[in-house]
C-alpha cells in the first residue's frame, strides 16, 4: 500500500468512515513504517477534531428565555 | 436615536408631566413655592434628623400642588430632578449609548411622576426618586444580560459525544473540552482566517466537508472529481491547516 492509498483511508479512519479489517491493518502497518504520513495522520486528526469543536450559533427556545424571565420577576 | 428618546428638554418634559397629570384627578392650581408660598427657614426636626434643606422643602410644596392637578409643578419636580437622575444613572450603565441613557431618564422620571401618590413626606423627594432611578436602571441591565446570554449560551459539554441512549460513539481520544465562551469564539476565528488562506481546491473541499456536512460522495459530485482524489485531498488540506494553526490554538 503507497502513500496516497494510505492518505485516503486515513481520512476515512479519522472521520469514523468504517474500513475493512484488512484494510485498517495495512494502515497501521504502513504508518508505523512511515513517519512522514504519520505526521499528516496525526495532523489530520488534530484538525479534524478542532473543526468539529466549533463553536455552533445555537437558538435559544423560547423555553429558555420564559423561565429566564420568571427566574429574574423571582429574584 | 431611539423612537423613545427625547432630544428638546422642553418637550421631554411637557411629555413627563402631561403623562402624569392625566393620571391626576384636577384642582385648582396654587401658587409656585418661590412666587406666591415662600419657603421658611429649614428646622431642626423632631426626631433628631437633620433640617430639611430649602430644596426639600421646595420639592414637597412642587409635589403637594402636583398632586393637586398643577401641570407646572410636575414640570419644576422634572426640571428640577432630571440632572440628577442623569448623574445617578448614567455611571451605572457605563455602555449604554448615550440616547438609551436618555430614554431611561425619561422613562424613571415618568414611572416616578405617575406614581406620585405612593411619595412618603417622611423622606426627600429626592431619595425617594433616585430609589425609583436606581431600580429602573437595575431592570435595564437585567434586561441587558438576558439579551446577552442568548447569544454566549455555551454549548452541551456533551454535544456531538454520545447518541440519543446516551451511548459514546465517539473514538476514545477525543479529549477536547469545551473552553470558556470568548476563547472558543477567538479559536474559531483563528480556524476561519486558516481555511481562507488555504490553496482554492483545499478550502473549497474544506468548506463543503466541515460547513456544509456534504459526504464524500456529494463532494465528489460538485467538485466533479474522484472519490479517492477527494479523500486525498481532504487528508492534505486538513494537514495543512493543522500545521497553520499550531502554535496558535
Amino acid at each position: 500500500m503507497n502513500c496516497t492509498e494510505v492518505q485516503e483511508l486515513a481520512v476515512a479512519l479519522i472521520d469514523h468512515e468504517s474500513i475493512g479489517p484488512k484494510e485498517l491493518a495495512q494502515v497501521e502497518a504502513h504508518l508505523s513504517a512511515c513517519s512522514k504520513c504519520q505526521y499528516e495522520y496525526e495532523m489530520d486528526r488534530m484538525t479534524s477534531h478542532i473543526l468539529r469543536a466549533r463553536v455552533p450559533i445555537v437558538e435559544t427556545p423560547s423555553e429558555t428565555y420564559q423561565s429566564i424571565l420568571s427566574a429574574i420577576e423571582e429574584d | 436615536m431611539s423612537p423613545r428618546a427625547h432630544k428638546n428638554d422642553s418637550s421631554s418634559e411637557r411629555s413627563v408631566s402631561e403623562q402624569a397629570n392625566s393620571t391626576a384627578s384636577h384642582v385648582e392650581p396654587v401658587a409656585t413655592p418661590s412666587a406666591e408660598m415662600p419657603v421658611s427657614t429649614p428646622a431642626a426636626r423632631p426626631d433628631g434628623r437633620p433640617p430639611a434643606s430649602v430644596k426639600q422643602l421646595e420639592d414637597k410644596l412642587l409635589v403637594q400642588r402636583a398632586r393637586a392637578g398643577d401641570q407646572l409643578a410636575y414640570n419644576d419636580l422634572v426640571k428640577r430632578h432630571k440632572h440628577g437622575v442623569e448623574r445617578l444613572i448614567r455611571p451605572m450603565v457605563r455602555s449604554a449609548s448615550s440616547d438609551e441613557v436618555e430614554d431611561l431618564v425619561q422613562e424613571a422620571l415618568t414611572k416616578a411622576m405617575l406614581h406620585l401618590n405612593s411619595y412618603s413626606e417622611e423622606y426627600a423627594f429626592s431619595t425617594w426618586l433616585y430609589r425609583i432611578a436606581t431600580n429602573h436602571a437595575i431592570d435595564y441591565l437585567r434586561r441587558r444580560k438576558l439579551n446577552a446570554f442568548s447569544i454566549s449560551a455555551p454549548p452541551s459539554s456533551n454535544m456531538g459525544r454520545h447518541d440519543e441512549e446516551g451511548k459514546e460513539y465517539e473514538i476514545s481520544d477525543m479529549s477536547w473540552v469545551p473552553d470558556d465562551v470568548l476563547l472558543a469564539g477567538e479559536r474559531t476565528n483563528l480556524i476561519e482566517q486558516a481555511i481562507d488562506q488555504l490553496p482554492e481546491n483545499y478550502r473549497k473541499i474544506i468548506r463543503l466537508r466541515h460547513n456544509d456536512d456534504m459526504e464524500y460522495e456529494e463532494i465528489a459530485r460538485v467538485l466533479q472529481l474522484p472519490m479517492g482524489t477527494v479523500k486525498v485531498h481532504l487528508h492534505r488540506a486538513r494537514a495543512a491547516l493543522a500545521r497553520m494553526l499550531e502554535g496558535k490554538i
